[in-house]
């Protein structure tokens, strides 16, 4: 978490745009959000069943943790959607978007719950610990 | 039915394991909720998955109970997948994400 799923039209995002787009989102995200870079995933498909495309060329749907505010999502969608017209050349009102809020309890990974945000340093740190302490078993 | 939303990589995960993984999946949820899942796969294409702006390994399973669940049942059920999904697939730890919801609707 987050999971950025950017569904798209066949061919209306170039391979070799991919990598940039998904470098953005993380960037984009982790200024927004102060988050680590490595919670973030971002998944391409192409005329996937979800997220919908309605009528879009490109359709980027956002499963970010509670607790966000609308700035912050205001940043993350003005700036990922700005990414993806820019790396592809297709018009931003060809492109959808849209952010899902979800509870940081109901996620686990790395093998522990998702910290709530503003507790990733803690949780970082007493994650790296427990790895440390079961290799070293 | 419980929804189960599962997201792999292409390449990640042999053909032979996918049987043995819906088994697993459905053990879960047959123990935790007392009925079937119903489980779609989404295989990322190589070049299309993206974990820290890296080629991902991760796999996503996003499951949606049919009850309000408590935390403790909720980490229980998480840390079987994770367990799980290790233990079939070969893929560490941190190559996991595992989600349960209540109900969305």
């Amino acid at each position: 978490m987050p999971l950025y799923l950017c569904n798209m039209k066949t061919g209306s995002v170039p391979v070799e745009a991919k990598a940039k787009i998904a470098r953005d989102i993380t960037d984009i995200h982790c200024k927004a959000t102060d988050a680590p870079a490595e919670f973030v995933h971002v998944f391409f498909l192409e005329e996937a069943e979800a997220p919908p495309l309605d009528n879009n060329q490109a359709y980027l749907q956002g499963n970010i943790r509670a607790g966000r505010n609308s700035a912050q999502k205001d940043e993350i969608i003005r700036g990922m959607c700005g990414s993806i017209a820019r790396h592809t050349g297709l018009g931003i009102a060809d492109i959808g978007m849209q952010l899902m809020d979800v509870p940081a309890s109901w996620v686990m990974e790395g093998g522990d719950v998702f910290p709530e945000p503003g507790e990733e340093a803690a949780w970082l740190e007493a994650h790296a610990q427990r790895l440390a302490a079961e290799a070293a078993k | 039915m419980i929804p189960v939303l599962s997201f792999v990589q292409e390449g990640q995960i042999a053909s032979s394991t996918f049987e043995t993984l819906e088994k697993g999946m459905a053990d879960i949820c047959q123990s935790a909720f007392g009925v079937e899942p119903a489980i779609r796969w989404v295989e990322v294409q190589s070049g299309n998955g993206f974990s820290g702006a890296q080629p991902s390994k991760a796999s996503l399973v996003r499951m949606e109970a049919n009850r309000s669940l408590t935390q403790e049942e909720r980490v229980e059920i998480m840390e079987k997948i994770c367990d799980f999904w290790m233990e079939n697939t070969g893929c560490s730890i941190n190559e996991i994400v595992a989600a349960v919801s209540d109900p969305l609707n």
